[in-house]
Formats: structure tokens, sequence, C-alpha cells
């Protein structure tokens, strides 16, 4: 089956006054119909600046995209205006991170829905309310019809983010990009999120990628994660056996520094020692390098291409693949 | 038959209150707090009151503006028939003041509103796409803040000659750089927010951006900042008819009155301040309703 997503070799730098921001660098991977990608890292990793690619959302006169982003076989970063607008929220759509700033506080969230919707399907005003309101119930917003005419600072921070998912979701969308739409969220409504937005997919057929800081978010909704690192996806492969077996050392690491269930409260968590690289020049050897226990003289040259098509892979000279 | 209509209308009535109740919309709500404003509605039932008076004051104007006998010049207030007095050539000064309410009103609006359209557009503009347009726009509108805007506006109506039409057009110049500015940063600061980007993502085109969601969250600043400019366009507009470059005699305008009035001042003082007093009671009622609208239109309080 042809997948629905490829980036290929995706390249994406900032140009600025002071110089330029490597911020992502040779990502490559795939999306089948209907599975979820959990893109995994801590902040400034370059998981957002990746999802944005893939819709193109990036100032443009700053930013320079090297690559493909195929999507249903087109290719995204070649797309003309129109076929842009065309694309974006009807084949791809999105899910913010922060609900109450990605609505606009002066219309009302049925308005907001009904606009997206009236731009993709030309029906009118009327039948594009009557689908806001579908979907405001397919979130389970209780009292969709109120809602429909509340504006986002009336609704609570979960509603918000469900009121969010129906507007990305209201054209039926091939794929969705989730950008953390979990962690401005608190613990309880987090978890109600993610299995709507589970249902939701399996309802609809859809892909998913997921950007997240949380592991036990990834977990909990994705099939597959990509583990990135300065800006390059550093391990790839099934969640449940990234996640349980890594072999890269900083996904160790980050499994490592990760609250779990049995642990004693007295004791400390282990964390990855030193920060993150500047992305100021594109890194051809190991980022984490200098911060891994286990690297040797070796890991400072260029590190050498791997299969990025085997299901599995990482980009770490030591890992020792074998264990699997 | 006639009741049963009425049944109807009740019923429409019922239902548009109960949805009234459920759903109010922004304007709504403004129109809401704005009410319960006491000092807002005050100053919007004055000013209503001075904009009535001025529309019909052919109606309700005792005499002619314009005609005067020299026998009656500079009457007390109180006199007879002319409860305001007369002025120095013996013209009825209510009539007067009601006629003059047309050309000050429609001096003090005129241009801020004519201001309010190209500068927001400047503004959105520049704010906008920034780089290249933003330097463009942003930077000839500085050179206008070089001067102050009493000088820009007799300058300007300096070198285009008298007259109402270059009155209001210097006003209009004066008044587009402070009003392109602060759309200008409104716009700044709306388009890095992420619904601008969220708006992009469900496929609207840049035109739409700025037409629905930059327009809709500058405009209340912006229309707030330009109420209160009116008040200042009064008094500027006042002062180009004082200065002899506004509208010219025998047009009743409230400025122009006070310049001819000035040499009465030591025989009939009280007649002399009342083109002021109008002045006065204008420029302030916009500036607290302006301030009221403020108030009324941070619905997020």
């Amino acid at each position: 089956m042809n997948p629905v997503v490829e980036v290929k070799n995706l390249n994406v730098t900032f140009k600025g006054e002071e110089g330029s921001i490597f911020a992502v660098n040779n990502v490559s991977f795939d999306l089948a119909a209907g599975e979820t990608l959990a893109l995994l890292g801590e902040s400034g990793c370059g998981k957002s600046v990746t999802l944005k690619s893939l819709m193109r959302l990036h100032p443009m006169h700053k930013t320079q995209i090297e690559g493909q982003v195929l999507v249903e076989g087109q290719d995204v970063l070649k797309m003309k205006p129109k076929a842009l607008s065309a694309m974006r929220g009807k084949t791809v759509s999105m899910v913010f991170q922060e609900p109450m700033l990605a609505f606009d506080p002066v219309f009302t969230v049925g308005d907001q829905i009904a606009e997206s919707v009236m731009r993709h399907e030309r029906i009118g005003y009327k039948e594009a309310r009557q689908r806001a309101l579908e979907m405001l119930d397919r979130v389970r917003i209780p009292s969709a019809a109120k809602r429909l005419d509340a504006y986002p600072h009336e609704m609570s921070g979960g509603m918000r983010q469900r009121a969010m998912i129906a507007l990305a979701l209201a054209c039926k969308p091939r794929v969705l990009l989730a950008d953390e739409p979990t962690t401005a969220l608190d613990a309880t409504v987090q978890i109600q999120v993610l299995l709507l937005l589970k249902e939701l997919q399996r309802e609809l057929g859809m892909s998913m990628i997921f950007v997240t800081h949380d592991v036990g978010v990834a977990i909990e909704v994705a099939d597959r994660t990509a583990v990135m690192y300065a800006g390059r996806i550093i391990e790839q492969g099934p969640v449940q056996e990234v996640l349980s077996r890594p072999w890269h050392p900083y996904t160790q690491g980050l499994l490592g520094a990760t609250v779990h269930p049995g642990m004693d409260r007295n004791q400390a968590l282990p964390a990855i020692p030193g920060a993150p690289p500047q992305l100021i020049r594109r890194i051809d050897e190991c980022a984490f390098a200098p911060r891994c226990a286990q690297a040797s003289s070796r890991c400072l040259s260029p590190l050498p291409g791997v299969n990025t098509l085997a299901p599995r892979w990482t980009r770490c000279i030591h890992a020792d693949v074998s264990q699997a | 038959m006639n009741s049963t209509t009425q049944n109807l209308s009740a019923q429409a009535f019922a239902t548009a209150a109960e949805t009234a109740a459920i759903s109010r919309g922004y304007w709504a709500t403004v129109w809401m707090r704005l009410k319960r404003d006491k000092v807002s509605v005050a100053c919007a039932l004055v000013l209503l009151s001075l904009v009535l008076m001025a529309v019909f004051a052919p109606l309700l104007a005792p005499y002619d503006p314009a005609q005067g006998t020299m026998l009656k010049r500079l009457s007390a207030i109180g006199t007879t028939g002319h409860w305001l007095g007369t002025d120095e050539l013996g013209r009825d000064m209510l009539s007067r003041l009601m006629y003059g309410g047309q050309m000050s009103l429609l001096m003090g609006l005129l241009p801020v509103f004519i201001a309010f359209l190209i500068g927001t557009s400047l503004g959105l503009v520049a704010g906008f796409f920034g780089g290249w347009w933003n330097t463009l726009i942003m930077r000839t509108t500085d050179v206008f803040f070089a001067f102050p805007a009493v000088l820009l506006a007799i300058a300007i109506s300096g070198a285009l000659g008298a007259g109402f039409v270059n009155a209001i057009l210097s006003l209009t110049l004066v008044f587009i750089p402070p009003i392109a500015r602060v759309a200008e940063s409104v716009t700044t600061s709306v388009r890095n927010l992420d619904f601008v980007d969220a708006a992009r993502a469900s496929g609207a085109n840049s035109f739409t951006i700025i037409r629905v969601h930059v327009l809709g969250n500058v405009l209340g600043p912006v229309f707030i900042y330009a109420t209160s400019l009116v008040s200042v366009c009064m008094i500027l507009a006042a002062g180009l008819s004082f200065l002899g470059l506004g509208v010219k005699p025998p047009v009743a305008e409230w400025g122009l009155m006070l310049n001819t009035l000035r040499q009465s001042i030591y025989v009939q003082p009280w007649i002399s301040v009342l083109p002021g007093l109008m002045i006065f009671i204008t420029s302030l009622c916009f500036n607290l309703l302006s301030d009221g609208l403020r108030g009324a239109m941070d619905i997020k309080r």
C-alpha cells in the first residue's frame, strides 16, 4: 500500500540576521493510511518545525525548505498557493498546542468551524453551521447547540481543545497533524482528549502525526515513533519496541529521565548531562556525542548513512542492533 | 385573525428572547455593557442631541444665522427674542450656534473617518506583510510625526488655501499617520498569534486572513483610538477657522465664531465664551465616550 505521507530528506533552515539555524536536517519518514506516528523529543529538537513543513506554515521569506514532502503523491513544497490552500484543512489539517491562542477571539467557535467548511466544500452558511454542530457533538461537547455561539474565552481549556479538534476534523482530512495537543491541558482532561483523538481517528480512517515530548502520551496513541534530537531523527521504529528496548543512548537517557510508577520518590531522576547543541551549523557527526557516556572518537566523524526504509533503525554507531 | 397575529408575534418574540439569552453576539454584548455605563450613556445622549440640533437647525433655529441688525448688536444673554444674545453683527447667537454645529461636527468627524479608512488600510498592509512594505509605509508616516499636529494642519491648509474642502483635506492628512501607526502595531502583534497560523492551516489565503482575522482584531482598538481623535480634530478645525484657514465668514462655525467674537470679550464676555463652551462640551463627550467604548469592547474582562 502506498503511504499517505512521504517525507524525503527534509531540510529546514531559518535565515536570520545573525546567521542560519539548521532546524531540521535530513529527516525522512513515511506514514501509512490509518497509522499514527509520534515525533518524540525535547523542546527545540525540530519536531514542531518538521510538522509545520508538512503544511508549509513557516514564514516564507525567512525559511529555506529542501527535500520532498509528498502528501497523497503530491509534493507540498512545490505546490502553487491555490493548491496549497485547497490542501490545507482539507487533506491535511492541524491541531495546535495552545487552544486559547489557536482560536480567533472575536469570532464564535461555530463560525470559525463553519468558515473552514465553507471554504473547502462550497456550501452555504446554514449547512456549514449544521456541520459545525455535528462536529461539536462528535467531539462530545455538552449542549453543542449552545456552544456553537460561544466565544473561545467562554470555554474551558479542555472544551476549547475539543472544539479545536472539531475544527481540524470538520472537512474529514486524510492526515491530522497534532502539535502537542494535550500539553496545555491538565492530566484528567489529557487522557480524555487522547482517547477522543484515537476514536475519531479510527472512525474517519485518517493518519496522524503526533508531536509530543511526553513518552507516556506517545505510548498511548502511536503505532510507530521517531525520536528526534538536534534536528534529526535518531531512532525510529514501532513504539512498543523503541520505548521498551531503546537502541540509541539518547532514547535510553530520555526514558531514564521519565517518571514511571513504582519509583522511589526520594530518588532523584537521572538526567542527561549537558544541553542540546546550538543548531548554528549543519551537524554531520553525532550531535549527541558530547553528552553521551558511550561516545568514542569515532562519534566525532560524520555518521554513516542508515537504511531508513528498515522497520526499525537508529543513527548510532555503538548501538547494539543485534539484541532486537 | 388579529389575536392569531398577536400570538404569533408573541411567540416569535419569546423565541428571539430565548436565543438572545443563549447567545449574545459580540456587538450586542458591547452594547449591553455600554448601556450600563452611566457616563457613556450621558455623553452619547448629549452628542446625539447636538447632532440632531445641527441636522435640524433649519427647522429649529428661530432666526436666519446670516441675517442680523446692527441695532441689536451684542445684546446680553436673556434678551427677549434672543435668549443667548446676539453677536457683533447683531445675529442671533442661538441660531448661529445651531448652524455652527453642522460645520463643526462635520469638520470633527469627516477627517477622522477618512483617516480611519486610509490609516487602517496602510497599517494593516505594513503590519501584515512587514519587511519592505513596512519600511516604506511607516518611514513615510514618521516624516509626518516630525511636525506637531497643529503646525502640520496649519502648514497644509496654508499651502492649499482657505476653505472647507482644503481644511478637511489637511486634517485628514494630519490624522492618517497616528492611526496607521496604531493599526500597524496592533497588526504586528496579531499577525504572530497562533490563530493566524491556524487559519492558514485550515486553508485561508492571505487576503482572507487579513480581511477576517486580522481586521476583526485590529478594528476594535483602532476604532477606539479614532473616536478619541475626534475631539482633537474638532479643536484643530476650530483652530484653523480661528486663524482664517477653515470656513469663511459669514458661514457659522464654532471656531470662526470664537474668532470674530474675540473683540467683544470686554463688552459681552459670556457671549464670546459660548462657541468655546460648545467645542469644549462636544470634545469632552467624545473623549468620555471613547473611554467607555474601550471598556465595553474589552470583552474578555
